[in-house]
């Protein structure tokens, strides 16, 4: 009987193939092997072409105010998002019909993914380290503003850059597990290209019903990160007051009847000020000095000439007079710059008034500068890298079902 | 209200459309009337034409289109949901868009199948393809003039009548021995669009170690559904027995002893041959073999089919021969026990041809089994030892129309080429004899005997 059982343990061991675990370096050096003998290399020079060009066009702006930083948060998104979708979507149906062989002569499809994992990122890293490198040379102005998660931003940044290129990558594995020609492939990479930038909802406002959608996105979760690490809501948001200082020598000009400024009299915010005193109360002091006269006792220049005239009572006299009343239907025309009514408040009281309001209004919870926001942010792009990775899987799987 | 709402439902099922408008309504009876007479003419029941979804998978099968009918019957019940949805939707509305854009790009798609369809229908009955336009634009006058019009014939029925040889079934198993293949194949079936078919039906025969067997048959016969049947890869209901062992039951062990070479070369360009052959290897062999065993196996393959000049040569650089001949090696560095190649031969030149099936030779005196499909066999049917005849009987179902020796098989068919047999067994619509049934059931009546 034990001899049986020796059998049976050496024909296992006769028949044994390479485990999943095993299989994975095969399928590895494939995938190098193909990066030096075929095209793969060029996702490199592509990826620091990409980067220079959004570079250049936000540089100056990130990490200055509110729009430029969400501006660069998008681009810095779009550039991870475009690298990591080119480098796979070819990847799987490109050799479809060989992994079918392949599969039918005991490959895993577990270790083929898992090794086009492990190679995907490796593309990852070293796209984003080119990307980074190149938005550093082009002065997009990493050293602004020190890192939040380590001590350089670049890195914090990188960190960010890489998941989103990463998870990208592996929604189009995916793309390209589902699709049996690489020209399918090609067709649906728009439109989840599209589906990325337009439904992040940062730059492009949704509309209500639609913005559930946006959770669905990496490039939400990538932009927020990234925002967040760039301090979106410490900063102003320059855009109102910028305009508005460009308008200074716009004119504002309106003509109105007597009447309807009597009307306006009667205006809860003036009726605010009714009590306020415009004519303070005048001494006989305050009169000789204003005429340049003396008195003839000093003890009279306390004594009161006329008593204090509050804003209501200027306006009821107005009201009432018969001259404002006869010309209640006569136009008067207010006409000021912008300029002027800037400086007849103060430019530094308004730009900081301005600022300072319309950064609060700015303000996005989902923005904010904190361990948990950024990590959540970086898990959830780490839930997509996983569940793209499994559903490419499950696709292969029923690779032996395609159509002959 | 109400009654209005089950009135256009109705007409939506029914036509298409819920248009009152005269000449829509017109066109959408006419067409129905007409498409009634058409089914019947191509041995479809006319009443398939009132139940919507179904009618245009029936008018595929008509037009001998029937995977473009399968997508267009999806189409069309998707688009009747749309348009019964739009009855009760306000079309100002965002859901009102959604499925006027939803319906739109469905109907671009089912404009596009419906016109694949009418030129399937325009060939059936031998017309000029400018109908196809009257088709798209105004269906109901031409489903009237075919169907009413006796000029018009379908050149085939979408449905045969059933005939002796699809109820004939030989019963005859073939021996299990020790060594050799045998193949018990009662049927192999695969469901599609909810719909039974037989691919292959009723194949015994057992092969003897170290012969060399063509594998016959015109396009559709099943020799690839076989190919994949024997080699366990698509299981059919069947006993498949290699050297007295079942291979269904021991399909994870015993699949290293098959090997299958496939028609097309299908490697990697930007592997090397000697990294390709110990890749290979490393998939193939049994972990118990060390890594020098590994690499020595490889290094004789490679002497096998005079790779070692190129072995470092990219597969991408390598000529059509040598590329086929690594292929082969591929699947050779397992040992294998039996052989498939589809198509081999495919892309080689008379010469390269002779010498790569002369190489299969070699291999089958060794005593291994090799099963060849090629189609351009009678270069090099000395080499042969057997043949396999598979033919489409009337129900499209592969049958074993023989099995044996060559010199036999012409004796059986009267017909000295291999390329002569295969065209007295294809179709008469595919420039055959259309004599399959009949060398189907001579053949189990010679099994019988």
């Amino acid at each position: 009987m034990p001899e049986v059982v020796e059998n049976e343990k050496h024909r296992e061991r006769e028949y044994r193939h390479r485990g999943r675990t095993a299989q994975i370096p095969i399928y590895l050096g494939k995938q190098l092997r193909f990066f030096i003998n075929e095209s793969d290399w060029k996702v490199l020079p592509m990826a620091a072409v990409i980067a220079a060009l959004v570079s250049l066009v936000v540089r100056g702006k990130v990490f200055v105010n509110m729009e430029g930083t969400l501006m660069g948060a998008f681009a810095i998104t779009c550039v991870a998002i475009w690298n990591g979708c080119f480098n796979s979507i070819q990847a799987v149906c490109r050799e479809r019909a060989i992994i079918k062989r392949e599969h039918r002569s005991g490959m895993h499809i577990s270790s083929y993914v898992a090794a086009h994992m492990i190679y995907q990122f490796l593309l990852c890293l070293m796209q984003t380290v080119v990307s980074i490198y190149v938005m550093q040379l082009t002065d997009i102005g990493f050293e602004r503003m020190a890192g939040f998660m380590t001590p350089w931003m670049m890195v914090d940044i990188g960190i960010s850059m890489l998941l989103v290129s990463y998870a990208a990558d592996m929604l189009s594995l995916l793309i390209s597990s589902i699709s049996r020609t690489t020209t399918g492939a090609m067709t649906v990479m728009p439109f989840i290209l599209i589906f990325q930038l337009v439904f992040s909802g940062s730059l492009i406002p949704l509309p209500e019903w639609i913005r559930p959608l946006s959770n669905c996105t990496i490039s939400t979760y990538g932009i927020r990160a990234i925002a967040s690490q760039c301090a979106y809501n410490e900063l102003p948001l320059d855009t109102v007051w910028k305009t508005l200082n460009d308008m200074r020598d716009s004119e504002l000009e309106e003509t109105v009847t007597v009447g309807r400024l009597l009307e306006l009299t009667d205006s809860s915010i003036v009726s605010r000020y009714r009590e306020e005193t415009i004519i303070p109360a005048v001494t006989a002091g305050e009169a000789a000095e204003f005429l340049n006269i003396r008195l003839p006792e000093e003890t009279d220049k306390d004594l009161i000439l006329s008593d204090p005239v509050s804003l209501g009572e200027i306006l009821d006299l107005l009201a009432n007079s018969e001259f404002v009343q006869a010309n209640k239907d006569k136009g008067v025309t207010l006409k000021a710059t912008m300029g002027e009514l800037i400086d007849a408040f103060g430019e530094e009281k308004v730009k900081d008034f301005v600022m300072k309001k319309t950064a609060d209004a700015g303000y996005k919870e989902e923005y904010v500068r904190t361990n948990r926001n950024i990590i959540g942010n970086w898990l959830m792009i780490g839930l997509f890298i996983v569940l793209f990775a499994v559903l490419s899987m499950v696709v292969l799987e029923f690779i032996d079902k395609d159509k002959r | 209200m109400v009654l209005e709402k089950i009135r256009d439902i109705l007409m939506i099922a029914v036509f298409g459309s819920s248009s009152t408008e005269i000449v829509s309504l017109v066109l959408a009876v006419t067409y129905v009337v007409g498409l009634w007479k058409i089914f019947e003419k191509c041995g479809v029941k006319g009443w398939w034409v009132l139940v919507p979804v179904a009618r245009v998978y029936k008018l595929s099968l008509c037009a001998d289109r029937e995977i473009e009918g399968r997508t267009l019957s999806i189409l069309e019940g998707v688009m009747t949901l749309i348009n019964i949805s739009r009855k009760f939707v306000d079309a100002e509305s965002t859901a009102g868009d959604v499925l006027a854009v939803a319906m739109l790009m469905i109907g671009l798609v089912y404009m596009v199948y419906s016109i694949r369809v009418y030129l399937g229908l325009i060939q059936v009955f031998d017309q000029q393809k400018v109908w196809v336009i009257l088709w798209i634009v105004a269906g109901g006058l031409p489903a009237m003039l075919w169907g009413f019009q006796k000029k018009y014939q379908p050149l085939w029925q979408a449905e045969e009548i059933r005939n002796d040889a699809d109820a004939f079934f030989s019963g005859n198993k073939a021996a299990v021995l020790d060594q050799g293949l045998t193949v018990n194949l009662e049927e192999r079936t695969a469901k599609e669009f909810f719909k039974k078919k037989t691919l292959l039906r009723d194949i015994h025969m057992y092969v003897q170690p170290g012969h060399m067997v063509l594998l016959l048959g015109g396009s559709g016969a099943g020799k690839t559904t076989f190919v994949n049947a024997v080699n366990g890869y698509e299981p059919a209901k069947a006993e498949i027995m290699i050297n007295g062992k079942n291979m269904y039951k021991n399909y994870k062990s015993m699949q290293y002893d098959i090997g299958f070479v496939p028609q097309l070369d299908l490697m990697r360009g930007s592997d090397s041959v000697y990294r390709t052959l110990t890749d290979a290897a490393a998939l193939r062999l049994p972990s118990s073999f060390s890594k020098p065993e590994r690499l020595a196996r490889v290094e004789e393959v490679m002497d096998i089919f005079g790779l070692a000049p190129v072995k470092d040569n990219l597969v991408s650089k390598l000529s059509g021969g040598q590329r086929k001949r690594l292929s082969i090696a591929m699947e050779f560095i397992s040992n294998p026990t039996l052989f498939i190649l589809d198509e081999p031969d495919s892309g080689l030149d008379g010469v390269m041809a002779r010498e790569l099936f002369e190489q299969l030779r070699h291999i089958a005196d060794q005593g291994k089994i090799i099963i060849v499909i090629t189609h351009t066999p009678d270069r090099v049917i000395d080499l042969f030892d057997d043949v396999i005849v598979l033919a489409k009987d009337a129900q499209r179902t592969g049958r074993l129309a023989w099995f044996g020796p060559i010199a036999e098989a012409r004796e059986f068919f009267g017909k000295e080429r291999m390329e002569d047999i295969v065209k007295s067994v294809n179709r008469e619509e595919e420039g055959g004899e259309g004599r399959a049934d009949e060398f189907v059931m001579k053949y189990a009546e010679v099994q019988h005997a």
